[in-house]
């Protein structure tokens, strides 16, 4: 099993959100993990829950987007245990 | 037509070769450099970090969107991930079609919405980093 794989599976419930770039360094971490307490159902209650718990996001929040299983998601997109996570702030590449 | 996306390791070395149909008048070839100064500091080089494979799946889109809505024939698209020194490649495009208006527009509409959209984030290295220490 790869590390994308266990991340994708997460425990207990619990969802998993990979970070890149400045995010990453910002928070000096690729990952996330979200317990299923905080019940985070959708991709917009996983934007507020971030820019309340990582306050460090919060400047960057209006410019970050959410991928859910490789493709950018809307903020009604509802998110599980299973879904690969990843926020995908300003890109650089080229 | 034909459309071929690819993430390299390290800088991009051999020039992209691309066989063209014979009906095609034009071919584009754009290459991202390394430069000196990053935000006017000097540099030894880029480190890209990818995340795949939803960035070779964005580019696979945009380079179908290529032949579907510019209307050329062959797209080839190659970007590094790791270390590129200054001076090298780290991005290359290849557009080829009937006229060199579509091919240009393709071309530069293409770069434009990689620089939005797709995945792919460089941090500088300091100039006094090796590339064993960049990664």
């Amino acid at each position: 099993m790869d590390q994308v794989d266990q991340i994708k599976q997460g425990t207990s419930g619990s969802l998993r959100v990979l970070l890149f770039g400045a995010e990453a360094t910002l928070l000096g971490t690729s990952e996330i993990s979200v317990p299923a307490e905080e019940g985070i159902r959708t991709v917009g209650d996983l934007r507020n829950w971030l820019a309340n718990r990582h306050g460090k996001l919060g400047p960057l929040m209006n410019q970050i987007r959410v991928a859910v299983n490789h493709r950018f998601a809307a903020d009604d997109t509802p998110l599980g245990p299973d879904d690969e996570i990843a926020l995908i702030g300003k890109v650089s590449g080229g | 037509m034909t459309v071929r996306v690819a993430i390299c390791d390290g800088p991009l070395t051999e020039t992209a070769r691309i066989q063209t149909t014979g009906d095609d008048g034009a071919v584009v070839v754009f290459e991202g450099i390394v430069r000196r100064l990053e935000e006017g500091r000097p540099i030894s080089g880029l480190t890209y970090e990818v995340y795949s494979p939803m960035a070779e799946n964005l580019l696979q889109e945009l380079a179908q969107s290529l032949i579907r809505d510019f209307g050329v024939t062959t797209v080839v698209v190659e970007h590094s991930r790791g270390f590129v020194p200054v001076g090298q490649c780290s991005f290359r495009l290849v557009v080829s079609g009937w006229h060199r208006q579509e091919v240009f527009r393709a071309s530069q509409w293409f770069v434009d919405r990689l620089k939005e959209d797709v995945p792919i984030w460089k941090k500088p290295v300091p100039e006094d980093t090796t590339a064993d220490e960049a990664g």
